[in-house]
């Protein structure tokens, strides 16, 4: 045993000596003469993840090719961790931190108190100070518009809507859909049904059926990767359908006629160059699309076999939504 | 000692491990090490956060200590922390203390379940209390969806608690709460007739039994109090830090717990080391994302090194065997 | 044929086989006996190569070995269990069927219906399934480790019947029991093991179960002299626990007798769950049921007081070490650290220390030198003499005749009518063997 412990400890003791101590890493103070914008990251999950931590990466990335920002990012698991990340960016000097969740509100406001030099944003959420806010995406304006497509096209007077989880988010899209709808034709059905996760694929396609056999003849899902199944089902059925979040075009080309997309990288790209050009004010941040960080994206190959005047409709209420003439319902 | 000895070195050698495997993927190890000091205990404000991640390793720690102790295989820490932030959070409105009490006493009545499976129907508590971990996040999740939810019912998340711990220079007063745990539970253990008995129980319950000692009544008791401890560690994670509850409250220190009880070679003071050991490498990882860009996964793998060879170099459960 | 020359055996501290030299003829039955513990199974396992000797020369034959304990896997059929001693080949259900019904047939036994789960059959089929097993590979020796414990009369009638046969046919054969009476029945030479010995190697004609007996418990008086018997029975007093016959009063020792195994922890184990308040108990097995071994003297001296506090207890042991002879650097020496003679005085300190009303001592001086069996006789004596009432269940005789004032046979499960010392030696060897 006691040799053991010898030998471990000379092999520890050859591990620290083999590394020279002298190349110390050197945190970003040597340029002085032009000072880069300096943005942090905290993600609740891995940006390995394909979804909602890897699009937060993805923006940070266009932070730091698009602006020469210096990034730093970390994984936080716990509120413990949440605040040790802010406070950390904050006090070495971070001009702009992004917390990926409504989960960091609290972990912001309390660093924000402590380092009123550093901004810090939240995705979703609804806390406000000085140099605190969150980022709150208007899918809604694009489902609004997706709303009126679907009233226009549809035969049956009925629109189907499949959702993950009931989230505030999640009702708020689907409120301003059958807004947009209504404001075509009034008596329009819109009937929302939940799956109750966001992965269930097979789920989502039992929902949309159900919803086709009730009569719907346009779909809209909000249910991120279960997404699949409703575009599987609106094929089977040949029922026309929309794409969320991403340009889902090509998923289903024959059948989904537009997406609403939203631009998280983008979102990212835009508050950071507010931070780097003093134009940040402290307010919820909607990013819609005035912002170009929300748009309706039409699908080419279906555009032609629309009715004559509904895509003309969309761009001209898009243009009133623009402009603050036409409001969309928030939701929540 | 010679025990506590083995496992500083245990941990000595997975920190240099994780230096080397850090090396292996292109970052130098003397780099590596510095940030992971500098990131743990280099500054006043690292020290402070790895003392702030290290409070709920310890509670956890300490009720894994006492379980195993009493020869009871409590996994289910996570689950007993889950259940004490939701009694402290209903709780809170009549101040802190009754917020511990109740995430005490709700600790401990989860982990008496699995006990009280375990004598009337023999059911392992190895399993049990795995499963009451399950049950305890889906009833968190279910309240904080829906009668817990927030006023503004924006976010699946409950309002702040109506009660906060003072802090001290920074760190919340869960530390010194804490630290009395750690001694009280040393004290019970190696002063008190119930610890002889306690540990007795946990060493030999034929012997035990045989001395006189009621060894189903005994291994209630531990549970409680092994569940009492995590059930507080959450009621105090819930007025130190988080303030409210949310789906990943417990987030793995229940499991950590496990970790940090094994390292501590399940003795109680030992635990306060172990608890910082492990606060200073997740406080240290951290650092390591931030300044290095090196995967959070390295903390991870320093956490396994460091029971793996905690678990080769000592030879308790060898001589058990045998 | 010669076995095994001059083989000895230890474990730790304990003389399993000592110097035990054996031979055996073809188509010979040699009944085994000995208490349990005597080394019979461990000398037999030795000659089967399944544990090591420390010293002496061991001849290499083949020996079929039927084990106590049934060796079957309980989810495969009998075609299945059979098979599994072959080597290499595919297994079609059909062709194992058809030579497991072939090797049932060559071993003379009856079993029927080979595709039967193992877990399915009686008591007896596992047994001859284990004996075709031994059987099948065609042994020179076969050993049948205690074959009839579980069995019926009528089956072990039968399995009697398949002995002979195989004997008939040259095959050796081993026969290990502590029942006398069977292996006088079967056997025709028996050697008597005792402490790791063979003390006792004579053919069985003439000989009775009584004297078999005797040789197996040493039952003579060469140690009487060592124990001096009580000085007069108390006056009757106090009733302090009743249990079917048996009657345990104030200020009296009891003694349990008989082969091991015959009950004798049944009665313990039913006493411990009365739960009697002021029952000390000091069990038979020191290191699995009487003392923890991680914990120090002095914990383990008050496992079980009502109130413990660290430093009462440290001196309070210091005292008790001394009283009690126990040889230790101190009070938080771990009692693992601690040999068998010691252990015992600590178990022996904690239960007369607390003034029991009742001592339920199993085996009390089991495998202790003269000075310390000398040591906790005059213990339990003073014990009684101060009033209480001492249940001893113990494997030596001349302990028990010397040390009690009653005493009860125990025969499966069954205890005698209280008998006096007097009585009991003269009838010990009878009722102990069932014979009476």
């Amino acid at each position: 045993m006691k040799r053991t412990v010898i030998l471990l400890g000379l092999l520890l003791a050859a591990a620290l000596a083999c590394s020279p101590a002298a190349e110390q890493p050197q945190p970003a103070q040597t340029t002085p003469e032009k000072k880069p914008l300096k943005v942090g990251l905290l993600t609740p999950g891995s940006i390995n993840d394909d979804g909602w931590n890897a699009i937060a990466w993805e923006g940070l990335q266009r932070v730091k090719s698009e602006l020469g920002a210096e990034i730093s990012h970390q994984e936080t698991k716990t509120p413990a961790e949440f605040q040790e990340g802010f406070r950390s960016y904050g006090a070495r000097g971070f001009d702009l931190a992004f917390g990926h969740g409504f989960e960091f509100q609290d972990a912001a406001l309390a660093a924000g108190k402590e380092h009123p030099n550093t901004i810090f944003i939240t995705t979703s959420g609804n806390s406000v100070a000085a140099n605190v806010s969150p980022m709150v995406f208007e899918l809604e304006k694009a489902t609004y518009l997706l709303g009126i497509i679907a009233a226009r096209e549809s035969k049956t007077g009925k629109a189907g809507l499949v959702g993950g989880i009931k989230l505030p988010s999640i009702e708020g899209t689907f409120t301003a859909f059958k807004a947009g709808a209504q404001s075509v034709n009034p008596n329009f059905v819109v009937t929302a049904v939940y799956t109750g996760n966001f992965d269930d694929a097979a789920a989502a396609r039992l929902a949309t059926l159900s919803l086709i056999n009730a009569g719907a003849d346009f779909i809209l899902h909000q249910a991120n990767e279960a997404g699949r199944g409703v575009f599987q089902a609106c094929t089977e059925r040949k029922v026309r359908c929309f794409g969320s979040n991403k340009n889902q075009n090509d998923l289903a080309p024959d059948v989904i006629v537009a997406s609403a997309v939203l631009d998280v990288p983008a979102a990212f790209l835009r508050m950071a160059t507010l931070v780097r050009d003093k134009q940040f004010k402290p307010q919820i941040q909607y990013l819609g699309i005035n912002e170009k960080i929300v748009s309706v994206i039409w699908n080419d190959r279906l555009k032609g076999t629309l009715k004559p005047g509904t895509v003309a409709e969309v761009e001209k209420v898009e243009k009133q939504i623009r402009e603050g003439t036409v409001k969309v319902p928030r939701g929540f | 000692m010679k025990q506590i000895a083995l496992a500083a070195l245990a941990a000595f050698i997975a920190i240099a491990l994780l230096a080397l495997a850090a090396g292996a993927f292109g970052h130098s190890p003397s780099a590596v090490l510095a940030i992971l000091f500098e990131g743990s205990v280099g500054s006043s404000f690292a020290v402070r956060e790895t003392i702030i991640k290290s409070i709920p390793l310890l509670l956890t720690g300490l009720c894994v200590v006492i379980a195993f102790r009493a020869g009871v295989w409590n996994i289910g820490a996570e689950g007993q922390f889950i259940v004490g932030g939701l009694a402290a959070m209903l709780a809170a409105r009549y101040g802190v203390a009754a917020s511990f009490l109740a995430a005490a006493i709700a600790g401990a009545l989860w982990a008496s379940i699995a006990s009280l499976m375990r004598l009337w129907r023999g059911a392992p508590e190895v399993l049990t209390t795995i499963l009451l971990n399950f049950i305890a996040i889906h009833l968190l999740g279910w309240c904080v969806n829906g009668p817990l939810r927030e006023a503004s019912g924006r976010y699946p998340q409950t309002d702040l608690a109506m009660a906060t711990l003072p802090r001290l220079g920074g760190v919340h007063f869960g530390s010194v709460l804490a630290l009395i745990a750690a001694i009280v539970s040393w004290w019970m253990l190696y002063r008190t007739t119930e610890g002889l008995r306690l540990r007795a129980t946990g060493f030999n319950p034929a012997a035990a039994k045989f001395a006189g000692i009621n060894v189903a009544a005994q291994i209630v008791r531990a549970m409680a109090y092994s569940g009492a401890l995590a059930g507080l560690a959450g009621g105090i994670e819930l007025l130190g830090v988080t303030h409210r509850l949310f789906e990943r409250f417990a987030s793995g220190y229940g499991y950590a717990g496990i970790a940090v009880a094994l390292l501590a070679q399940l003795h109680p003071i030992a635990a306060i080391a172990a608890a910082l050991f492990f606060g200073a490498l997740s406080s240290g990882a951290g650092e390591l994302q931030r300044s290095a860009n090196i995967s959070a996964t390295i903390a991870t793998f320093g956490q396994a090194v460091v029971l793996l060879a905690v678990v080769a170099f000592t030879s308790r459960w060898r001589k058990r065997d045998a | 044929m010669l076995l095994l020359d001059h083989v000895t055996r230890r474990f730790g501290s304990l003389v399993a086989v000592d110097d035990v030299t054996f031979a055996i003829d073809p188509g010979e039955i040699v009944g085994l006996v000995g208490e349990n513990g005597a080394g019979k199974s461990t000398l037999m396992r030795i000659a089967a190569g399944e544990t090591s000797a420390d010293a002496g020369t061991i001849r290499t034959r083949s020996i079929g070995f039927v084990h106590q304990h049934f060796a079957l896997v309980p989810r495969f059929t009998i075609a299945e269990n059979l098979a599994l001693r072959r080597r290499f080949g595919l297994v079609s259900k059909k062709r194992i069927e058809r030579l497991a019904e072939e090797t049932i047939a060559a071993s003379g036994i009856e079993l029927t219906r080979v595709d039967r789960l193992a877990a399915d059959l009686s008591v007896g089929e596992k047994a001859k399934l284990e004996l075709i097993k031994a059987i099948a590979t065609k042994p020179e020796l076969l050993v049948l480790d205690e074959p009839t414990s579980v069995l019926t009369p009528i089956e072990s009638a039968e399995l009697f019947g398949v002995i002979r046969r195989l004997a008939a046919t040259g095959t050796a054969i081993v026969f290990i029991s502590h029942k006398v009476p069977e292996v006088l029945a079967i056997a025709q030479r028996i050697v008597v093991m005792r402490r790791g010995r063979i003390v006792e190697d004579r053919m069985a004609g003439g000989r009775t179960a009584e004297d078999i007996a005797r040789a197996m418990l040493n039952l003579s008086d060469s140690h009487a002299g060592e124990l001096t018997r009580r000085a007069g029975a108390p006056a009757a007093t106090q009733t302090l626990l009743h249990l079917d016959n048996l009657t345990l009063r104030a200020s009296e020792i009891v003694a349990i007798i008989g082969v091991s195994g015959n009950g004798q922890s049944a009665i313990v184990e039913a006493i411990h769950a009365l739960h009697l308040e002021g029952a000390a108990f000091i069990p038979e097995d020191r290191t699995r049921d009487a003392l923890v071994a991680e914990m120090t003297i002095a914990e383990n001296l008050a496992l079980g007081a009502p109130r413990w506090n660290r430093s009462e207890a440290g001196t309070a042991a210091v005292e008790l070490i001394r009283r009690y002879g126990i040889r230790a650097r101190g009070p938080n020496q771990l009692a693992a650290e601690l040999s068998g003679g010691n252990q015992q005085k600590v178990v022996l300190a904690r239960a007369l220390e607390r003034n029991p009303e009742i001592i339920i001592a199993s085996e009390p001086t089991r495998g202790l030198d003269i000075e310390s069996t000398r040591f906790v006789h005059e213990r339990l004596r003073d014990a009684a003499a101060n009033g209480a009432a001492i249940l001893l269940t113990t494997s030596d005789l001349d302990e028990a005749f010397a040390l009690s004032d009653r005493v009860h046979v125990i025969y499966r499960g069954e205890l005698s009518a209280s008998l006096t010392p007097e009585e009991a030696e003269r009838q010990a060897g009878a009722l102990m063997a069932g014979i009476a």
